[in-house]
């Protein structure tokens, strides 16, 4: 069985920087699969590279079969990747019902019935359904990062790509957080990759684990067996000299 | 052919001079002041009121017209500037705002022509043509801005603090940079060599407070064409525009020369936004 | 068809333009009936000159939807109204009157085939926002440079002398028609002409802001990476809405050209670059309705102090747009017409709160 995206041998390097050194893997559609890592591996970079902010030193990225690397932006966003970037860029002067209708107005075009049935599930979705009419910039931390994850959903993308979706959250906020992206992979069958820090949301989503380090996947597995690989507790701790 | 190479060497200087203030605002505090102009007529007015109402010598006035300048910079820093340091585009727009306040101010309290100066040297001749000893004082002059400038930022405390906050304002400031100190000390020097530039020209040019509005717009050129950085950007555009203005001007007249910078500026703009400091910077980091 | 009024209606209202309700529309239809019937009882002078107040509307309208809609700041809108009325003028001088309008036509058309190339290389090329001003700057510059370099009996297209500094004269103005059945708009006609094409073009404005389209040069401004984000090609956003901006300010140098008679390269220099950037801050960058308001206003008040002695309007002129970008940042208009706003929420929710039905005291 073919995957739904392969990251094959990529590279990127910034001037004299190298970043990803030969990043490779593959995610089968409608599984999950979280990116962990020290500061500095590439998490960021490997995202922005996926999503056509950053061209490949070498390496390829494919979608269902079909190379995207070197695509622009907004060709990738089409093909069905939808993200949410780490710092919340929602529309901040626009309401939450507006910034939600930005993202699915090219897909149901004039249609306003269609448009208002599609914005009125995704924010029953992630539980913003009350606050349709505020303004996005006033919404809590939380709301806002629920609002970005819900705008990246409304389009019922292919792939869905997280950075670090619960940072600034309170415990419960994450809790409720793991509980949309798992509804989202069982009910919609929706392909997941989350870069992420936080290990409780780790845990709560119980999903493959790719860890990263210095550009390229270090270990693959489940999370306990990330928790007890000697490898992964040096490349975070640092090994005794 | 020493024609050419004249014409050359006093577009570098005239270009050098009118940037490096204007450069260093911008480069240190990512402004772009639109007063500029007005700083550069100041110094001039100032000059030549010096020189023919209070029969001071040229050379004392210079400087303290460049005083005056600064100073009028640093009041407007204190007072309005410093509000406006995230609002960049609303930075622009006052500072042009600014500019035709102070203009239209001395414009409505001394009239349209000033007094004239002469030019302190002679001239000499080379074949037929004459040129003026002037021309190549104000060469050495620029030649000293540049190598002032480049001492300051180099070899002193304010140079490395300024260069530090240029990378990393936050993190300067957490060391105990006092930014703010900083930003109005940055932005009352730009302002006084703008003042130095009007002041060094106001015995060659019909002076009046539009004195400096031709100034402006080629600053600006040599500004885009340049970068970020005080020292490269003024002298590295000041070079290249140099030679496309001088040569044009020689070959056909001064506003093919004109039309030449407008139009390579804009072909900067689209193909090397950061100009000639992100090529450098491209060429070091390969290195 | 009561429905479709309703539908239309619906279309025009939106989050993007100040003012939704039945009350507003019923105001805003008074306030146009009042403008087309202003000429039939007011002399022809006075006409005339509002007229020409009109036409700097669409310069006003035209930096609005760029810079306060879209987050493009372009000083080049000034150069293309010029543009536009010197096309104007080579075409209508050469033409029979009759086909002045034709002239009109390709005037506009021909500088909306410019403000696409202009365009390209601008959003294509990856020009940042403030090197976007900058650029157009010098562009603008660089049409006022090259046309007042153009004084002499050697530059000419057809019959039409370019005229350098001193610009083009002979315009002849728009008329339809010839022969006996012709309308030349002078005076009231021009007025009338002025005021019809100036409300079509609002409602228009209205129409686009508020549809989809709109959102998008909303979102455009606001954070281009995550539009891009979304699957939309912000380059083509702004490409487009670039055109239909220097198609609006095309039209208003066709007028202007039609009603002067004339145009030269300073309507495109550097003070009347500014002048529109002060008429859109001044008014409220973020709204239409603002900036016709502010525009006609400033510039009413812009020839009342050129009567009185033209030094002071520029010193006026900056000293309000120094005032408006450190005390106003929203615009003037658009803070009177918040706070209107805000009153008259507070009204509502007072006689809400007093509303026996919900529990209030009696």
């Amino acid at each position: 069985m073919s995957d739904l995206v392969t990251v094959e041998n990529l590279h990127k390097s910034f001037g004299g920087l190298q970043v990803l050194r030969g990043m490779s893997f593959g995610v089968p559609e409608g599984e999950m699969r979280v990116l962990l890592g020290p500061n500095g591996c590439g998490k960021s970079t490997f995202l922005k590279t996926m999503i056509g902010l950053h061209r490949p030193s070498a390496g390829q990225i494919s979608l269902a079969g079909e190379r995207i690397d070197g695509l622009h932006p907004h060709e990738i966003a089409r093909l069905g990747v939808s993200t949410k970037l780490q710092v919340p860029s929602v529309f901040r002067e626009l309401s939450v019902y507006q910034n939600i209708r930005i993202a699915v107005q090219r897909e149901t075009g004039r249609d306003a019935r269609s448009r208002n049935m599609v914005i009125d599930e995704t924010l029953d979705m992630i539980g913003l359904l009350t606050q349709a009419g505020n303004r996005a910039g006033n919404l809590s931390h939380g709301h806002q990062q629920w609002l970005e994850i819900g705008m990246a959903i409304a389009s019922q993308p292919r792939i869905l790509l997280l950075d670090e979706p619960t940072a600034g959250m309170t415990p419960e906020e994450t809790q409720q957080t793991a509980q949309i992206v798992l509804r989202l992979n069982r009910q919609k069958g929706m392909t997941v990759i989350i870069v992420e820090h936080d290990m409780a949301f780790v845990s709560a989503l119980d999903a493959p684990i790719l860890v990263l380090n210095q550009g390229s996947i270090f270990f693959e597995g489940t999370l306990r067996q990330v928790r007890t690989h000697q490898g992964v507790k040096e490349i975070y701790f640092g090994s005794r000299a | 052919m020493f024609g050419l190479f004249y014409q050359i060497l006093a577009t570098f200087s005239f270009l050098v001079l009118s940037t490096t203030g204007l450069a260093i605002i911008f480069g240190v505090m990512n402004i772009i002041n639109f007063a500029h102009a007005s700083f550069i007529m100041l110094g001039a007015v100032v000059t030549v009121y010096l020189v023919s109402a209070a029969n001071l010598s040229v050379f004392l006035a210079i400087p303290l017209a460049a005083l005056v300048a600064a100073a009028v910079g640093a009041f407007l820093e204190l007072t309005l500037i410093r509000r406006l340091y995230n609002r960049k585009l609303d930075c622009l727009l006052a500072t042009w705002a600014i500019n035709i306040i102070i203009v239209q101010a001395v414009f409505l309290w001394l009239g349209t022509s000033q007094p004239g100066i002469d030019q302190p040297f002679g001239s000499f001749k080379v074949g037929d043509a004459a040129y003026n000893y002037y021309e190549l004082f104000l060469f050495g002059c620029a030649a000293l801005v540049l190598v002032a400038v480049f001492l300051l930022f180099r070899f002193t405390r304010f140079g490395l603090n300024v260069r530090a906050a240029m990378q990393n304002r936050d993190m300067a400031e957490g060391l105990g940079t006092n930014t703010t100190a900083m930003y109005l000390k940055t932005f009352a020097l730009g302002a006084g060599l703008a003042g130095l530039t009007g002041a060094l020209y106001a015995p060659l040019m019909p002076v009046s407070p539009y004195f400096g509005d031709r100034f402006l717009w080629r600053a600006f050129t040599v500004l885009i064409v340049g970068g970020a950085d005080p020292l490269i950007g003024p002298l590295m555009s000041s070079v290249a525009l140099g030679g496309v203005y001088g040569g044009l001007t020689w070959l056909w007249d001064s506003v093919a020369g004109s039309i030449g910078i407008l139009l390579i500026t804009m072909i900067f703009i689209r193909v090397l936004p950061r100009g000639f400091t992100g090529l450098w910077d491209i060429l070091r980091a390969r290195k | 068809m009561r429905s479709k009024f309703f539908d239309l209606i619906t279309a025009l209202n939106g989050p993007q333009t100040v003012g939704t309700s039945p009350l507003y529309w019923r105001c805003f239809a008074i306030a146009c009936g009042l403008l087309l019937l202003y000429p039939i009882i007011g002399e022809d002078y006075a006409v005339s000159n509002n007229g020409f107040l009109l036409v700097w509307v669409f310069l006003g309208l035209s930096v609005c939807i760029l810079w306060g809609y879209t987050g493009i700041f372009s000083f080049g809108q000034t150069a293309f109204f010029g543009l536009a009325g010197y096309v104007y003028g080579v075409l209508s001088i050469n033409i029979p009157p009759e086909y002045s309008m034709l002239a009109a036509v390709c005037g506009i058309a021909l500088i909306m085939l410019l403000t696409a190339i202009v365009g390209y290389v601008i959003f294509y090329g990856g020009i940042s926002s403030l090197y976007i001003a900058i650029f157009t700057l010098m562009l603008t510059l660089l049409a006022e440079t090259l046309l007042s370099r153009t004084s002499g009996p050697q530059f000419r297209i057809g019959s039409a002398l370019l005229g350098g500094s001193n610009g083009m004269v002979g315009i002849p103005p728009l008329q339809i028609g010839s022969g006996d059945f012709v309308i030349v708009f002078v005076d009231k006609p021009f007025f009338w002409l002025v005021a019809a094409l100036l409300i079509l073009v609002f409602l228009g404005l209205r129409f686009l802001l508020n549809s989809n389209w709109g959102y998008l040069m909303v979102a455009t401004r606001e954070d281009p990476l995550r539009t891009q984000l979304f699957g939309y090609d912000i380059r083509r956003i702004q490409l487009i809405t670039y055109i239909i901006a220097g198609g609006i300010a095309a039209l208003g140098g066709v007028l202007f050209a039609s009603w002067n008679n004339f145009i030269a390269p300073s309507s495109m220099g550097m003070t009347a670059a500014t002048l529109p950037i002060i008429w859109v801050a001044a008014g409220g960058r973020a709204s239409i309705q603002a900036v016709t308001i502010s525009t006609f206003t400033l510039q009413w008040i812009n020839q009342q102090l050129a009567y009185g002695g033209g030094a002071y309007s520029l010193m006026f002129f900056a000293i309000l747009l120094l005032c408006t970008v450190m005390l106003f940042p929203q615009g003037i208009v658009t803070t009177i017409e918040m706070a209107l706003e805000e009153y008259l929420e507070r009204r509502r929710v007072a006689r809400l709160e007093k509303s026996p039905l919900l529990g209030g005291r009696l």
